[in-house]
């Protein structure tokens, strides 16, 4: 019985599917023969230019490639907003009074209406697309097999990554899209209002970015940049809206040496973005933040009568949520473009009038609407205020007690800890002495916030990193360290705990890298000599051994003092790492730098003068090879 | 059996449904009178589980109707809309309510058709609205469920149609016990197919009851007198009209035709006759007491 039952209900729900799909007919007809103008005609353009018989394809000349391309984009953009008419059309008895008393008779449940009515629409909507990206492979796997590929040219290589992400990219985009407009559908009255909301909805979630992305570069101070970058904008931003998805798809056409990037995920400074590897968490967020927006439709179509048809189903909170939402965006998206105050009141009041006319149908409420709109505003101005109070007093200008801390880093250009000015020194103090040292530095460095004048190193770049006790972490940065500070900073480097760090990074580099170890001499970072065919030579294990506990020795005796003037000293010497051979070096330039003998490692510029590395011989060795490291290393 | 209990339904401040307690049991056909706007059209819409109720329940054999797949099977409803179903073909919309009810029976279907004669294959935007409202009692019919809920059900049909679809309705009730609630301004309509009615005014249920006790319970006397005699005379809860034509007088009065005699014999009447009263009059008169009659709507 209970299974008759069941039986009866699901076949009702995917009959009901149907019947909404064979409505929806025509539009899924359109989505095919425009989705079979984009991907398979640009690919059949792409073929051509893998061709090495040219001749063949001399009429898809430039000019051509590019209506085929222009094409493809326009019908992609169509393809993408039939999804916002197939969703209307398909909960068309949520606007249309003729359709409501018809599909709310039926014998089904509300949920099975909205899930049917969903699916019925979505697939109505993908099929079609889906087909033509089938088209599409075969027609790429047939059209490799039959032309004659150019020498240098791998279409597979080449097309594959491309199709994936433009297949599961342009599917997500397009299911994003269409449960967008099914959700704003849930709340409105009429198809207008749809459009208007559902235009508003695709936008909001950018602007938003946008809106987070300023305040915190605005008034941020301090707040890691990176980790605005990558937490708002490539990765919430990629999935939480049909732009930010299509924004993620130029980002993996437009760097394609991402995506063909099988093996390891290209380095994060190369292109920060994504390799295919990556494609398939994203694709799942997608698909969770779609799963997110369409309980969130189900929640507003269970709470919808059948006697609210036609009728926005707008409460005011939700009203007033969304307005304040919208207005915000709206203004600090023109405050990011740098407009002036009154275009944007005309701007975000023109925009709230014309969404609360909308609304009320008609422009009888027109002074209310203005009146709501200060109201709107009022509390867009307070809640910007208090955000940016808020996050001044308990983000930016906090400084965590000593106590929580279990342990502080310090990181920046080695110019205050290490001082040489080439790459990043970081360092870990888990002294209390020492951690307190750096919450005052921190401290410090707030209390000059916006003097600039008392920067004294501007475009350097210090930062702190607490890890609390609990494991929470807390991490800083800031472009410039004022006087005091960058003192402080100094003194920081000959610390006990920071001597014992650069001694066992040393030690480790030392004795454990298998990588070529070259020496760079010179009274200046300008003068550097080396015969690079001597260094294999001069590398023994002995050699290093004794170099090492020259250096420690230097290091343990070291102040802070004897680093002052130490550039004035006569050797300067630099212990570079490379990854490989010489040869290597002398094209890339070296990996990492290890550690700089100033003058002031008395000790160790001894032992290098004891080896014959800084006598005159080798000094006077000036090698076609070296000024080639030079010039890289200058450039 | 269908029951509502103290339902309540409003739409924003209006309240369509006021506290309404109705009962239709099994088999019946079933009337709903009313003014416009008297909650007849919401009724049904509940009934079908189209609206929830706001107040009170709504019932089929003691289950719930709204949002209950298997009850909203057990019921079709005839909307006095048919413009929907414009695009359809009868055979389309046969194909489309044949996919949620699994009883349909294409036996009754093809025999409805056949005795009506409409062309199947044709979209219903051609045909007349007589003919559309003949198609969709056709589908519904051949659904078979146990209750059919029809607004304003002859509205548009021609005489003969009329006669054809109340037998369809009769054979239904009679070979399978089908529920029938009709809502309708025709009362003469009412009259010739349901056994029990209910007057709805204001969203209230002024009275529900068989027919031939609503008939039996109201009566139209002439009666004249010796001497004059004026409404106030007469003046109790059971006159609902008055009228007076030279010595002749017409009373409207509630009751058994033996409570009515009773009452006027102490004025010593010498004419007393009893005039049968349509189903329409006693609709009139009643609407009448509630102050809707047209000389009240008129001075409004």
């Amino acid at each position: 019985m209970t299974q008759t039952v069941s039986k009866r209900s699901s076949s009702a729900a995917v009959h009901y599917g149907f019947t909404l799909a064979k409505r929806n007919m025509k539009y899924s007809i359109l989505v095919l023969c425009m989705s079979l103008l984009g991907l398979p005609l640009s690919l059949i353009a792409a073929l051509a230019e893998c061709s090495s018989n040219s001749n063949d394809y001399s009429y898809l000349s430039e000019y051509v490639d590019e209506i085929y391309q222009l094409t493809a984009l326009i019908s992609a953009v169509i393809v993408i907003f039939l999804g916002a008419y197939i969703a209307i059309n398909s909960f068309a008895h949520l606007y249309d009074k003729r359709f409501s008393d018809m599909e709310y008779s039926l014998p089904m449940t509300t949920e099975k209406r909205y899930i049917s009515g969903y699916l019925s629409g979505l697939a109505v909507y993908i099929l079609p697309y889906i087909l033509s990206q089938i088209v599409s492979v075969i027609l790429m796997i047939v059209g490799i097999n039959t032309i004659d590929v150019k020498r240098d040219a791998d279409p597979f290589a080449e097309y594959i990554p491309y199709c994936k992400a433009m297949i599961v990219g342009g599917l997500i985009v397009m299911v994003m899209f269409y449960t967008l407009f099914v959700l704003t559908m849930c709340f409105c009255g009429t198809k207008f209002e749809s459009g208007i909301y559902g235009a508003a909805a695709n936008l909001f979630m950018p602007m938003l970015f946008v809106c987070i992305y300023q305040i915190m570069d605005k008034y941020g101070y301090g707040l890691v940049y990176d980790v605005i970058e990558d937490t708002f904008l490539n990765r919430l931003f990629s999935f939480t809206s049909p732009i930010g998805v299509l924004y993620k798809l130029y980002v993996l056409v437009m760097y394609p040496q991402t995506i063909i990037y099988v093996g390891e995920p290209p380095a994060k400074e190369q292109y920060p973005f994504f390799s295919i590897n990556s494609m398939d968490g994203w694709a799942l967020e997608c698909l969770l933040f779609i799963g997110l927006l369409f309980v969130c439709g189900l929640l507003l179509y269970r709470r919808r009568k059948a006697e609210q048809t036609g009728e926005s189903f707008i409460s005011k909170p939700i009203f007033y949520v969304a307005m304040f939402s919208i207005m915000a965006a709206v203004w600090l998206f023109m405050d990011y473009m740098r407009t002036g105050t009154a275009p944007k009141i005309i701007v975000t009041m023109a925009v709230f009038v014309i969404i609360d006319c909308v609304i009320n149908k008609g422009i009888k409420k027109l002074l209310p609407a203005f009146v709501k709109y200060a109201a709107v505003m009022a509390g867009v101005a307070a809640v910007y205020f208090v955000s940016v109070k808020a996050m001044d007093s308990f983000v930016v200008n906090s400084v965590p007690e000593v106590s929580e801390i279990a342990y502080a880093e310090v990181m920046g250009y080695d110019h205050y800890l290490v001082g040489n000015g080439e790459y990043v020194g970081e360092y870990h103090f888990e002294d209390e002495d020492n951690i307190r040292r750096i919450t005052e530095l921190h401290a410090e460095q707030l209390s000059f916030h916006d003097d600039y004048a008392a920067a004294v190193l501007p475009a350097e770049w210090f930062g702190i990193k607490y890890t609390y006790k609990n494991g929470r972490t807390m991490e800083r940065q800031y472009s410039e360290p004022y006087s005091s500070v960058y003192e402080e900073l100094t003194r920081l480097e000959y610390t006990d705990e920071v001597k014992k760090q650069k001694i066992e990074a040393l030690t480790n580099t030392l004795n454990n890298y298998d990588y070529t170890l070259v020496i760079f001499c010179g009274a200046t970072e300008e003068n550097i000599r080396l015969e690079p065919e001597n260094n294999k030579d001069i590398f023994t294990d002995e050699f290093t051994a004794g170099l090492l506990d020259c250096l420690t020795e230097d290091i343990l005796a070291m102040t802070s003092e004897d680093c002052e003037g130490y550039e004035e000293d006569s050797y300067y010497v630099n212990i570079y790492a490379n990854y490989s051979e010489i040869d290597s070096l002398i094209e890339n330039g070296p990996a990492y730098m290890c550690y700089t003998i100033t003058g002031n490692h008395k000790k160790a510029i001894g032992y290098l003068d004891s080896q014959g590395i800084l006598s005159e011989d080798i000094m006077a060795g000036v090698s076609e090879a070296a000024n080639d490291i030079a010039e890289t290393m200058n450039s | 059996m269908i029951e509502l209990k103290n339902t309540v339904k409003k739409f924003g401040d209006f309240t369509a449904l006021d506290d309404v307690t109705l009962t239709i049991p099994e088999g019946t056909a079933f009337g709903l009178l009313g003014s416009n706007g008297a909650g007849k059209s919401t009724l049904l819409r509940l009934l079908t589980g189209i609206y929830s109720p706001d107040g009170g329940t709504v019932e089929l054999d003691g289950i719930a109707v709204y949002n209950n797949e298997e009850q909203k099977r057990r019921v079709f409803f005839v909307n006095d809309e048919t413009v929907q179903f414009g695009s359809f073909t009868l055979k389309g919309l046969k194909d489309y309510y044949k996919g949620f009810y699994p009883n349909f029976s294409e036996e009754i279907y093809k025999k409805l058709v056949e005795t009506v004669k409409l062309p199947e294959n044709k979209k219903l935007d051609t045909f007349s609205k007589g003919m559309k409202r003949q198609a969709v009692v056709i589908v519904g019919l051949s659904c078979c469920t146990e209750y059919l809920l029809l607004d304003e059900a002859f509205d548009g049909l021609d005489p003969t149609m009329r006669i054809i679809v109340k037998h369809m309705l009769v054979d239904a009730m009679l070979d399978r016990k089908l529920t029938v609630v009709i809502s309708s301004h025709n009362l003469k309509e009412i009259n010739e197919v349901c056994d029990t009615a209910a007057l709805m005014h204001q969203g209230k249920i002024i009275f529900s009851r068989e027919l031939d006790s609503v008939k039996g319970d109201i009566h139209k006397i002439q009666v004249s007198f010796p001497e004059e005699h004026t409404r106030e005379e007469f003046q109790c809860e059971e006159l609902l009209h008055f009228e007076r034509s030279g010595s002749i007088y017409y009373m409207i009065m509630r009751g058994s035709e033996e409570d009515i005699k009773k009452k006027i014999e102490p004025f010593s009447p010498v004419l007393f006759d009893v005039i049968p009263l349509t189903l329409e009059e006693i609709f009139i008169y009643e609407m009448e007491v509630l102050g809707y009659d047209a000389n009240g709507i008129e001075k409004e």
